[in-house]
């Protein structure tokens, strides 16, 4: 390495290669590497499609052995137009489907997209419910997704709607494996399980899954990484009394076979928000909102849902809504475990601007970002969505929602954020949205998806929330 | 060659490469388990080439160089916007020169980076980091002159000072 400016060049090489030596220490754990690996992609995938002219075999043209590719192909072709003609008898888009005995293959993982899976799957009631800004979102939804019995899937490197699925009821929920979408669907007041695939040649396909319909109102549900299981939240009414119990329901997707976990009496007054599942397939991590805001109980909690005990807290309650002086909506799970990301709801002294909270010596702001870890409970500010100008301490003028995906340790993610400026007796308020994917601590706008995500979208890993959280309890 | 097998001799060798490449644990995780699911996926076919590892390592080595491609498609957020996440905690007190440069090695273009990174950890020579890299020796050369430039001129000063 030549040096005009007074090092030895060997001395910098050597220093050069002993600072890359350093970097090792950041190499991950390989047995957990290993098991998240198996984890997540525990499936028979099928071989990559060769790209460009077919490899020629090994045979003389005409002999046997150059003859079994092509013939082979031939065969692949007809079982595979076999079977899509089969799934289009379950379930063509558009009219009401029949219904499968069974799933028959784990979906392989989802391309990824700049470390991102590369679809997910949006409804019109998920889009234009509760986005901020309505007016100007409606405008925007592609009209492949104005019924909310349609769900679509976006390609999340250009937001463009890559297919659509027309489904025989309400869509009432999404969620998302590694490698297929789950939408519950109501339909004459029960709810029926669907898994979407997205197939060759840029269609979809719906099969109905044999889980039992549940009558009870869905509060949210969460596909297993592989894809075969679902939990499913729901509110049981109890009597007459507004009052229900939240009950949890995991079934095999495969299957249909549930375990279903209650509520402790004591804690009925709760609700389970948003769940999703760690790589191992076996704990379940979710929200839950006890009657109070300062109760212990209202946490991130974690169950094992291997365990024996059939009651809903009987695991670890995780990372409390109340922490760091200011009031957390909840928490998302990094698929490994080791991090919880959360939302700054309300500042100490009841959701006024100018707390004297602050998380590693930066002031909390209501819709700031905090990372926790698991093992040391260190908090850190990864994201604070910048002000509108002029209206510094306005309460919420600006934030974030609850991550969108978040990538297994939890340091990449896909954030929907938003500015507010209040109406004033000339003008009407505006909200300006937008999605951002953090990467460390680089931040890069993705525009494309403004108008087709938001917090009710399904991405691998992370659950949506329901598309319509005041759907009536069925009688 | 099984997965199990490529797993347990290869493995963190090829988990130290990514480490390297990336620079911090939480993106060679990503970079890692990005590349060893679709690895473990495909691995009736990666299993029966003659060094499954050097593959996988070229796998990791596109990964890195492909988010850089990717990213580089996106819109960059607006400067004020850029927020520093997860403060650092202050090392003013035990900043050495090795963090230094390790700080500015983290500024090049991965391109740049990469072929340091073959160069001086994985001990390669320019003819194979090139065929690594779908480029000519010569295009090598040039990333690996840039790179050092840019470090001999954001170094020079901290040693000077240091020095002095």
């Amino acid at each position: 390495m030549p040096d005009n400016r007074g090092g030895h060049p060997m001395r910098e090489e050597d220093d050069l290669r002993a600072a890359l030596r350093t970097l090792e220490r950041h190499a991950p754990d390989p047995d957990a590497m290993l098991a998240a690996v198996r984890a997540s992609g525990d499936t028979a995938m099928p071989p990559p499609r060769p790209r460009g002219p077919w490899r020629r075999s090994t045979g003389a043209p005409g002999s046997w052995p150059g003859l079994i590719a092509p013939l082979a192909a031939a065969v692949a072709v007809v079982a595979v137009v076999a079977v899509s003609v089969l799934v289009a008898k379950v379930y063509a888009p558009g009219r009401a489907g029949g219904r499968a005995n069974h799933v028959p293959t784990v979906a392989p993982p989802f391309p990824t997209w700049n470390g991102i899976p590369a679809y997910f799957l949006a409804t019109a009631g998920m889009l234009n419910s509760d986005t901020p800004g309505t007016a100007q979102f409606n405008a925007l939804i592609p009209p492949a997704l104005h019924s909310h019995d349609t769900v679509g899937i976006i390609a999340t490197a250009t937001g463009k709607v890559v297919a659509t699925v027309r489904l025989p009821g309400y869509v009432t929920a999404t969620a998302a494996s590694n490698g297929a979408f789950f939408a519950a669907v109501v339909r004459r007041h029960a709810a029926t399980f669907y898994e979407i695939r997205l197939a060759a040649g840029g269609r979809a396909t719906a099969t109905l899954l044999p889980i039992p319909p549940v009558t009870a109102q869905i509060g949210s549900i969460a596909a297993a990484p592989d894809g075969s299981k679902l939990a499913i939240s729901t509110a049981v009414p109890r009597g007459h009394s507004a009052v229900a119990y939240q009950k949890l329901i995991v079934a095999a997707t495969g299957t249909g076979a549930e375990r279903r976990w209650m509520t402790p009496a004591q804690d009925s007054n709760g609700d389970i928000g948003s769940m999703s599942w760690l790589v191992d397939g076996k704990v379940l991590a979710f929200n839950w909102y006890a009657g109070s805001d300062a109760s212990p109980a209202s946490a991130l909690w974690l169950l094992n849902t291997t365990a024996a005990s059939d009651n809903l807290l009987s695991g670890l309650a995780m990372r409390r809504m109340t922490s760091h002086g200011s009031f957390f909506n909840g928490y998302t799970s990094s698929p490994n475990g080791k991090a919880q990301v959360g939302i700054v709801l309300c500042l100490t002294g009841g959701c006024r601007p100018g707390s004297p909270g602050t998380i590693g010596g930066r002031r909390l702001t209501v819709g700031s970002v905090v990372q926790f870890a698991t093992e040391t409970g260190h908090a850190s500010v990864r994201y604070v969505e910048p002000e509108l100008p002029g209206l510094t301490g306005h309460l919420q003028n600006s934030g974030c929602r609850d991550p969108l995906w978040l990538s297994n340790s939890g340091s990449r993610m896909l954030l929907l954020c938003f500015r507010h400026r209040p109406a004033t007796g000339t003008r009407k308020g505006v909200t300006e949205a937008h999605v951002l994917l953090l990467a460390g601590s680089r931040v890069t706008q993705l525009p494309w998806l403004t108008a087709v995500a938001n917090e009710y979208v399904a991405f691998t890993g992370t659950t949506a929330m329901n598309a319509v959280p005041s759907f009536p309890l069925n009688p | 060659m099984t997965f199990e097998e490529f797993a347990a001799e290869w493995m963190p060798g090829v988990l130290r490469f990514a480490a390297v490449l990336a620079g911090d644990r939480a993106t060679a995780e990503d970079l890692a388990q990005e590349v060893l699911i679709r690895a473990y996926s495909r691995w009736d076919r990666i299993g029966c080439l003659d060094r499954p590892e050097l593959y996988v390592r070229k796998m990791v080595l596109n990964e890195f160089l492909g988010w850089r491609r990717r990213s580089s498609r996106q819109i960059p957020a607006d400067s004020a916007a850029l927020e520093p996440a997860s403060p650092a905690p202050d090392h003013a007190q035990e900043y050495t020169e090795r963090e230094a440069l390790l700080a500015e090695l983290s500024k090049l273009p991965r391109r740049q980076r990469a072929v340091l990174v073959l160069r001086y950890y994985e001990d390669r020579g320019d003819t194979e980091i090139a065929e690594l890299l779908g480029c000519s020796p010569g295009t090598v050369r040039s990333h690996a002159s840039r790179a050092l430039a840019t470090l001999r001129v954001e170094m020079s000063p901290r040693r000077r000072a240091h020095a002095g």
